[in-house]
């Protein structure tokens, strides 16, 4: 079949619009998406200054103040992010692996300035090896005092790395101050044992650039969620150490796979997958991608640490 | 000129064809009506705020295609889709034209939804082998490759390879 054919062929076929463009409607469309996108944003911005005021009340009408922030507020440090021919964002998860994410300035733009405050990290912890049975742990700058409020305060043992414990025995909850750092291990089940267990095994150093590594003795796991999450002013971006989870996703040149999606909320989420090197990333913006700015994403691996190690070799807790 | 204006000309300029590229992809005209109006106002959004595609018509045509291969998207659709066909009928095409297209548009259905995207790409909106390329996330290479298994599984029809033949033989068993 000759091309002109073809061409024939699919003009015959193709459908004319029922009618002409409403380009009121469409251009109604596009405002309310963006206002839309504008009210999550400020949405979220609401959610931070009402915890902040709602902590500065709590440690004003404290009976019994305790200092366990140390180091400077954590909410003033940036990422080391760096910008140059294009946005490198360095990204320390929990076992110490390091990934630096590069990204075309037009997207990296969306997470310049973000601080540490903007940083969440996630895992979980075994009760031992080989045992199917654990903790989710969640890792964010702050207070424990803000993270278990009312808590139950704990005698940190001697020896531990942890300032301050605070138990939320009816939540399962029990939280570890780290210098500017907050844990907050839950689970079905937390026993006085368990509580025990926890406190001797679960600890954590800050680095140099301001990150936060795990060093406890209990296993180390990822869990279903991020490994990272980083909120940034205009771009979301999610660290996975696991196998791609996209469907069909698509090969660019540098070895990566993508695949684009709509989110429910009307954002559009890009899932870059490093399929040798089992790390995923998720980037989530009010638009889609453009291809330049796929081609121009690198995933560079700086560090692996031990989890991400046992993962790409097949292993497990 | 405004950029709103701008932006109305382009959109005004692009949806016809979109919404021919976006029908052949998807097999369903109200369907590809309501991709081709989300796709304009993402790129109404994006014309208004930031960056400017290079090239609208492809970046349109694959957030088109992007939309339409999403599950919470199609549901959306669907949605509207059922509201539209209880309050607004479709005029009927004459039975040649409505056969004619259905077939031709059941073939292209069959083909694997990347060689569909390409095929429609190349020689329904006229995208360069490069533009197509950028457009889906792909090398110009594969984008030919495409192109090229599309041509031959629709030259395998029957039905499209000999458009006159099928015309004649729905003619007299009607």
């Amino acid at each position: 079949m000759a091309a002109r054919d073809l061409e024939e062929l699919l003009e015959s076929a193709a459908p004319i619009p029922s009618a002409a463009l409403d380009i009121a409607a469409v251009g109604q469309r596009a405002r309310s998406r963006r206002r839309r996108l504008q009210g999550v944003r400020v949405a979220a911005s609401l959610v931070v200054v009402g915890m902040l005021i709602g902590v500065a009340a709590l440690v004003s009408t404290s009976g019994h103040r305790r200092t366990v922030v140390a180091g400077p507020p954590p909410t003033s440090r940036a990422i080391p992010i760096v910008v140059g021919l294009d946005v490198s964002v360095p990204i320390d998860l929990l076992d110490g692996t390091r990934i630096n994410l590069g990204l075309p300035d037009s997207v990296g733009e969306g997470v310049t300035g973000a601080t540490f405050a903007n940083l969440a990290l996630h895992g979980s912890v075994y009760a031992k090896a080989g045992e199917n049975r654990g903790w989710r742990i969640d890792v964010v700058p702050g207070s424990i005092d803000m993270l278990v409020p009312g808590g139950e305060p704990l005698t940190v043992p001697s020896g531990s790395r942890s300032s301050a414990a605070i138990v939320d025995r009816p939540g399962h909850r029990l939280g570890f101050q780290f210098g500017s750092w907050a844990l907050v291990a839950s689970g079905d089940t937390l026993t006085p044992a368990d509580i025990d267990s926890l406190l001797a095994g679960i600890a954590l150093i800050e680095t140099p650039d301001g990150f936060v590594e795990y060093r406890g003795s209990l296993p180390l796991w990822i869990i279903g969620s991020p490994d990272a999450a980083l909120t940034g002013r205009s771009l979301d971006v999610s660290v996975f150490l696991r196998n791609c989870s996209s469907q069909s996703p698509q090969s660019l040149a540098s070895g990566l796979t993508f695949e684009r999606a709509a989110a429910s909320d009307g954002s559009s989420v890009t899932v870059l997958c490093d399929p040798a090197r089992r790390i995923e990333v998720q980037l989530r913006g009010a638009t889609p991608l453009t291809d330049s700015e796929l081609y121009q994403i690198r995933i560079d691996l700086a560090f692996v640490g031990p989890t991400l190690a046992a993962i790409q070799a097949g292993q497990h807790p | 000129m405004t950029d709103e204006s701008e932006v109305a000309e382009v959109c005004r300029d692009l949806y016809p064809r979109l919404v021919g590229a976006l029908g052949l992809f998807c097999g369903d005209i109200d369907k590809a009506e309501d991709l081709a109006q989300e796709a304009l106002a993402r790129l109404w959004a994006r014309w208004t705020t930031t960056r400017r595609p290079d090239h609208p018509m492809a970046w349109c045509y694959q957030v088109g295609v992007n939309l339409a291969r999403s599950a919470a998207r199609r549901r959306t659709i669907e949605q509207r889709l059922l509201r539209r066909v209880v309050s607004e009928p479709r005029p009927v095409d004459s039975a040649e034209t409505t056969i004619r297209a259905a077939a031709v548009n059941a073939a292209i259905l069959e083909l694997p939804i990347r060689q569909r995207q390409a095929v429609v790409a190349r020689h329904y909106l006229g995208l360069s082998v490069q533009e197509a390329a950028v457009a889906m996330g792909c090398a110009p290479g594969t984008v030919t490759a495409l192109t090229h298994q599309a041509t031959a599984r629709l030259r395998q029809s029957k039905l499209l390879a000999d458009p006159d033949t099928y015309e004649e033989a729905e003619h007299g068993s009607s």
